[in-house]
Parts: C-alpha cells; structure tokens; sequence
C-alpha cells in the first residue's frame, strides 16, 4: 500500500476539515485495517445481490426452483444483504469516522483486529448454515426448525457471532472517541458524538441479538429449553435493526456533505449532536408497529405503538433538512443562481460519492411516505406479511443505505489507500439507475401489495385460483428488481475495481476548501427547498394513507376484532 | 446565531418542520381512526378492520368491540387453546358436507348456551337437494352474488348485478355438483337444519362460530361456504407453526396471523358473493407455497 504523504497536523482540526483529509493523515495500521472491513462487506454485498437477482427472478416467474431451494435463496439473500452487508459496512464507516477524530488513529485497536475474526467467523457459519441446512429465513424461527436444530444452532450462532464483532468495534469506537475529545481538551466534534451515540446504539443491539438468539442457541445444543418467547424478541431486535443503517446513513451523509461540497452543518455542531441524540430517544420506543398483526397484542399497546411510530422518522426527517438547508444556503452564498431550486444545478453531482448521496436523500423521502402508511396500526390486517413491505422498504436498504455506504466507500478507498475511483463518469451515473430500478419494483411491489400479494410466498398462483392481477404485478417487479440489482452490481463491481486499485499511484490529498463560515453564510439567507420538501413529503404521506383507508372501505366485508383472547 | 437569520435557518423551525411530520394525525383523525379520544372516534366509515363499522346485516357491526375479551363473552362461548381443537373437531363432525366443504349453520352457536335445541349433524349424502326450506332465510333485499355460477337454489332470486372478486366457471346445473372440485361448481345448499330459537337469536346479529385451524401445510376446513350478510364468528388457531390467514378479495386482502396455543377471534360479515382466496402468509416451511383454501359467499 501507498503510504501517502499526508500528516494530519497539516489539516486545522477545528475547522471545516474534509474527512478524507484526516483519512489520508491516518497511520498505515488504521488505513489497512478500515480497507480490510470495506472489502469484507463488499462479500455479502455481492452475494446478496447475486441471491436477491435469483429470488425476485423467480418471484416474477422468470425462474423457477424447488421450494426448499427457492426458500434457501430467500434466506441467503436477507441473510447476507440486511445482516451482513448492513453492518460490516458500518463497521468499516464507524472505525473510519472514529479514527478521523484522533490524531493518532484508532486506540484500542486489537479490539478491531478481533472483530474482524469474530465477524469473518460469524460470516462463515450463517452463510455456511444458509446453504446446507434447513432454510430458516433470516430471522432463524426456532419453531421452523425443531426438526433440525444444527440449523437454528449455526444461524443463531453466526447472528451472536455478529452481535459480538459489532460490540467489539464499537467498544474501540468509542474508546477512540473519548480519546480524542480528553486530547481537545474536552471539546467533542458532532461526529465524534454522532459516532459516539452510534456506537452505543450498536452496543445496545447487540444485547438484543444476545436477548434474541441466545436463548436460541442454547435450545439447539440441549442447553435449555424451547425459547417461547423468540418471535417478541426478534421484533425487538428487528426495530433496532432496521434504524442502525439509517442513523448511520445519516452520519454519512453529514460526512460526505462535508467532502463532496465543503459545507458543514449551518445550525451549528450542538443541534447536530441534538439529532443524533434523538435517534437513542425516539427509535427504542417505537418498535411496537412491528407487531400490530400478532394475535396477543392489546388493544392498548396497539394505540400506544401508533402514536409511538409517529415519532420514529423525526432524527431523519430534521437530519434531513439540516442537510438539504446547509447545501442551500452554501450554494447560494457562492453563487448559485436566484430562483427557488436552481442551487441544486450548482452541486457537484458528477462525483459519484455525491451522486449515490443524492439518490439516498431522494430514495429516503419516496420510502418515508409508504412508511409513514405502514405505521397505522389499522392497516396491519391490510399489508403486513403483503409484498407492501418488501416494496417499500428496499427504497431504504437500496436506495438510501447502500447507496450511502457505497457513496462513503468512495471517498474512503482512495483517502485511505491512494488510487482513484474507477471510471467516475458511469460511477456517477449508476446510482441513477438504481432509483429508476427502485422505482418500478417499488411501484408494482407497493400495487402488489395492496392487492394482498403474500411477501414470503414463491409461488402466488394458489392452483389457478389467485387473483389474475397478481402474476402481472409480480412480473413488473421483477423488471424493477432486475434493473436496479444489475446496476448496483455494476456499482460492487466499481467500488471493487478502485479497491484493486489501491496502491497504484497517489492521489495528492487537497487542502480543505474553505468552507464557509456560519457568520458568512446564514444571516438573513433564505432556505426553502428543505421545508417545502417536507410538506410535500407529509402531503404525499396522507396521500398515501387516504389511499389505504379508502381501499380497506372497499373491502366487502364487515370485520371487527382479529385480536386473542388468551 | 445570529439575531438576523431567516426563520428558515433557525433551529426551531427545522426541528418544528421534522415534528411536522405528526400532520398525518390529522389524515387518520379525519377516518376516525386516530388513537386518542379527542379526535374523532366515531365516524362509522372508519371501522378499523373491514370499512363499514355499521352494516344493516351485520347485526354486531362496529358495536361489537374488538376488544377480545369482550369478543369471547357472546353466548358464554369463550374459546380457549385447550378446547379449540375440541370445538374444531365438532365443528368439521357437525358441518362437513358430502362434497367436502363445510358450511356452518346457525346449530354451531345454538349448542352454546342459547338455549336453542341443538341441530341434527350433517345430513347424509343424498339429500342434498330441495334444501330452500331448511336453509337460513335469504336476505331480503340482497343483490348480491350474481357472479356466482352456481349460486345455492335458495339464493337464485333476486341476486344480479354484482361482481365478485374472484369469477368462477360457470356450473351448468346447480345439481351437477355432486362429486365435482369446488372450484369447478358449488354444491348445492345441504339442508340446515335450524332451530326456531336459534334462528330468532342470530336474526338479532348473533354471529354464527366458524372454527379455522391452520396446520402445515393446510388449512381445517379448506373449502368453506358462507352467506352473504351473516354474521359470523372465526375463531383461528395455528397448529404447529405459525401461519397468516389472508383472505384475498380481488383488489385487496385481510389478513390475520395465527399462533400456536392462541386463538385469534375475527366476526366477519361478508357483504357480497364471490369465492376468496384464503392463503397462508407467514413462511411455515417448504409447503407453505401450497397452503391454502377458500371461502365462498353465496
């Protein structure tokens, strides 16, 4: 590896310091290491994608398996995509962003070497597991597989394997972190907090992935007895989950915002340090729409869980417009021409970075209005368990949080190991191509949905006697599923060609721009497009929402209940 | 900060425009559907799990709570775990028709402290034929179930006009049934027999009890025939794994999941013919793309 010529005292740590700058300055130790978690997750990455490809194919009918092989790519797919990728991916973004803070890179760093064995570990048995033993979908129901324990003994294993290696890295996160604010005297940057609330929630799943397969484990090996109690903590855990890669996703973009564009946060490091906080108040407490389908679930719980979910997108939503009003308002002070949206001309989307962060935030918005749908605990016996979800939510795990971390990885590989990105232009084209993937699978997924398309069902044909809309519906998805999985291969393909270009030259790290500063920027400037995208973002929710009040109206039944009484 | 600033880059509107979001309370309050008491809770076109909260032939409609306690005092007819598949064993015993499909009648609740005088079991195969007189009386007004190929002899007036979500093939005799696939024709009506008080209670909206275990990888009764705007009562257990029970109506579906050693307890009022889909929708194992059933409502 290129040793760059780089020290950090070269770069104001006070100021508007562009994160690859305080990469390159890094010891070769911390670079290699970063670079070893990134090529790591490009792995499930790429299997994940290889088994989505399979899964949505045949779900379209395009391809046809047996069921216990069709099962088994479902499970290899979610396996490796929303555990795997998801989170090697963090770890690598996390102890890179840590690192930045300190001078002297990452402290505790043997704490990272036994996470990456730990979690090359972990890998190896879920995957392993995936393949040879009974298919268990990602979520390793013990009751689906009482008749082959080695199954829910080696998924359990590879999930706390995974839960272990996080709590290591973040420990040396954090550790880091804390490092480099007693070294400022006190003084802590918003993403060393940002990182600091990041890793403690990471810490805090890992508990409840100890909470929820442990007790699996042990059943498996004859350890102890039958976990009763497994589906309540997996929905536990599955919450938290799904809101780590958003947080992170979050703390990425103000990262590459600073990069991409030179701008900092305009409402100042303490408000941003509010909105990563609000991510550890808001999002535990809102897990209960998880559930509004089971059977034991109280009337009460099931009001309290809505109002609760009212509150589970306020972090991103305000992260969101933190970030749309400081690129606004910097743009505009360098010049961007007057008119209400003719600053966003002016930002550089020919960087690929840029470019995969600005599809995020588009992405982000479209998955928020049929999220904001999903919440309403009235519409549960609508689309829960429906093909609505899978529609939905791959807007976030595609389009916003892969395209994020894959956008960071573009920053991080040659910051760290010299080179430069591979073929830029298509680089930035790319992510463009995703979201019009996203776009038709998500369309036909969400109308699918609707129309009662189950979303873990392969064959949806019933013997002739589904609803003849359904296989068209599921077709389009497929097309949708096709485009924007063969563009994000070609984007793993990129990120893995400029990782193989590490070492093959340098790249001169360039001095930070000189960001402007708060004083010179805000003043009395004027910042529309984030809260006009806001009530555009809250029209289209309820939009959304009439739509699925009026279409449960339509249903021609009369049905009260759906609840246990036991 | 500056004093200067726009109201656009102040913290406070930011932070105001992310809890803005909360707007779509509104939207749910104005389907009476938000969860608070100060919102608008009554408005009947809100009902939270089917539409229509007050149906003329429900009986039971929105009143009835969907509070489950209160969803199992009817009658004194509380199902629990331990006598569900008792219930259920009696109820296929009682209800099975010759063909295969089940048809609850109104004896199901009538066994349950209403005094009624118990129906006799299923009638033999053989006479099937000529049940108008036995069978529940058709509801007056009702145009439903036109699409019905073959709808029952006791329903074949009257009944024009309306789609159905699913369309099935066309049965050239409503007594070619015998013997054939339900998805080819529907049988003709089993005769029901039905005590006078009985009948009284349920014409009052007492819902009929329907008992639906799902098994891998099938559901118990696979074939159920219903009416049109009565009122039944589901109850719904999982077997062994957990399995969903969703009931497809062509533009959409309603789905329940089910649990072992839970009984999950839905009154459904099917307001018009057609013949549903009814599918498993929580991944139960390598048959699970199999499992289903139908109902049809005639």
């Amino acid at each position: 590896m290129t040793d760059i010529a780089f020290s950090f005292d070269e770069a104001d740590s006070t100021a508007a310091v562009r994160p690859s700058l305080r990469l390159a300055g890094l010891p070769w130790i911390d670079r290699r290491l970063t670079l070893v978690f990134v090529a790591l997750s490009l792995v499930p990455l790429a299997l994940g994608l290889g088994f989505g490809l399979a899964v949505v194919l045949a779900r379209g009918g395009f391809l046809g398996f047996e069921p216990e092989t069709a099962y088994r790519l479902l499970t290899l797919h979610g396996t490796s995509a929303f555990f795997w990728w998801l989170y090697l991916a963090q770890v690598a973004l996390m102890i890179a962003l840590a690192a930045g803070e300190r001078r002297e890179g990452l402290a505790a760093r043997p704490l990272v070497v036994a996470a990456a064995v730990v979690l090359v570990a972990g890998l190896a048995l879920s995957e392993g597991t995936a393949v040879m033993l009974t298919p268990l979908l990602y979520d390793a129901n013990p009751d689906l597989g009482r008749d082959d324990p080695a199954a829910v003994a080696g998924m359990a294993g590879g999930h706390l394997l995974l839960a272990l290696g996080l709590a290591l890295a973040s420990v040396a996160a954090i550790v880091t972190v804390l490092r480099a604010r007693e070294r400022e005297t006190g003084a802590m940057t918003a993403m060393g907090f940002g990182v600091l609330a990041w890793a403690g929630f990471l810490i805090v799943s890992g508990i409840a992935s100890i909470n929820a397969f442990l007790p699996n484990l042990l059943w498996a090996i004859g350890r102890g007895g039958f976990p009763a109690h497994a589906a309540t903590e997996w929905h536990i855990l599955f919450h938290n989950l799904h809101y780590l890669p958003l947080m992170a996703m979050v703390l990425t973009w103000y990262a590459l915002t600073l990069e991409t564009t030179g701008t900092r946060s305009a409402f100042g490091a303490s408000f941003s340090k509010v909105v990563f906080a609000s991510y550890l108040v808001f999002v535990p407490p809102t897990s209960l729409y998880h559930m509004f389908l089971e059977p034991g679930l109280s009337e009460g719980v099931r009001v309290a869980g809505t109002l609760l979910s009212l509150f589970v997108s306020v972090p991103t939503l305000i992260a969101f417009l933190v970030i749309v009003s400081s690129l606004e308002l910097s743009t505009r002070a360098r010049g961007a021409p007057a008119g209400l949206f003719g600053w966003i001309g002016r930002l550089p989307w020919r960087s690929p970075a840029f470019a995969g962060m600005g599809v995020a935030v588009v992405a982000t918005l479209l998955g928020l209005v049929f999220a904001f749908v999903l919440i309403q605990e009235k519409f549960a016996p609508l689309i829960s368990d429906t093909f609505f979800v899978p529609g939905y939510f791959h807007f976030f795990a595609v389009g916003a949080v892969s395209e994020t971390f894959l956008a960071g990885f573009l920053v991080l590989i040659p910051a760290l190991g010299g080179g430069r990105v591979w073929r830029p232009g298509l680089m930035a084209a790319l992510p463009w191509g995703v979201l019009g993937g996203l776009l038709i699978f998500g369309a036909f997924g969400i109308a699918a949905g609707l129309e009662g398309v189950p979303r873990r069902t392969f064959d949806v044909a019933y013997d002739g006697a589904a609803p003849v809309a359904w296989a068209g519906l599921m077709r389009g998805v497929a097309i949708g599923g096709a485009i924007f999985g063969s563009a994000l291969v070609l984007q793993v393909f990129g990120v893995v060609a400029t990782l193989c270009g590490v070492g093959r030259g340098t790249v001169a790290p360039r001095r930070a721009d000189p960001a402007p500063s708060e004083a010179d920027v805000v003043g009395p400037a004027v910042a529309w497009t984030g809260p006009l995208a806001v009530i555009v973002l809250v029209v289209a929710m309820s939009g959304a929402t009439i739509g699925a009040f009026e279409l449960m109206r339509s249903l021609p039944i009369v049905a009260v209940g759906g609840h246990s009484g036991h | 900060m500056s004093h200067d600033r726009h109201f656009t880059t102040r913290r406070g509107f930011v932070g105001a425009m992310g809890f803005g979001a909360l707007g779509l309370y509104v939207t749910w309050a104005a389907y009476g559907a938000s969860p608070l008491p100060f919102a608008s809770g009554g408005d009947a076109a809100a009902d939270p799990h089917g539409g229509h909260a007050v149906d003329p032939h429900a009986g039971h409609g929105a009143a009835a709570p969907a509070d489950p306690a209160i969803a199992d005092t009817h009658g004194g007819s509380a199902v629990t775990p331990e006598t569900f598949e008792r219930r259920h064993a009696d109820f296929m015993k009682r209800f099975r028709q010759a063909d295969g499909s089940v048809r609850p009648a109104i004896a199901a609740a009538a066994e349950h402290d209403h005094g009624a005088v118990a129906a006799p079991a299923t009638m033999p195969a053989g006479h099937d034929h000529g049940a108008a007189a036995e069978a529940p009386a058709a509801m007056p007004g009702h145009d439903h179930g036109a699409a019905v190929s073959a709808p029952p002899a006791t329903e074949t007036g009257g009944h024009a006009g309306h789609g159905m979500a699913m369309p099935m093939p066309a049965a050239p005799d409503a007594h070619a049934g015998h013997g054939a696939g339900p998805a080819v024709a529907l049988p003709p009506l089993a005769p029901l027999a039905v005590s006078t008080p009985a009948a009284a209670a349920h014409a009052d909206g007492e819902p009929i009890e329907v008992f639906l275990a799902a098994g891998r990888f099938a559901f118990e009764p696979d074939d159920l025939r219903l009416e049109v705007g009565r009122a039944y009562r589901f109850h719904m257990m999982a077997s062994d794994v957990a399995h969903g029970a969703s009931i497809a109506f062509g533009r959409a579906s309603r789905i329940v999941r089910l649990r072992p050693d839970t009984v999950t307890t839905l009154d459904l009022t099917f307001r018009e013919a057609g013949r549903h889909l009814v599918y498993c929708t929580v991944y139960c194992g390598p048959g699970h793309d199999g499992m289903h059933a139908s109902i049809t409502v005639a």
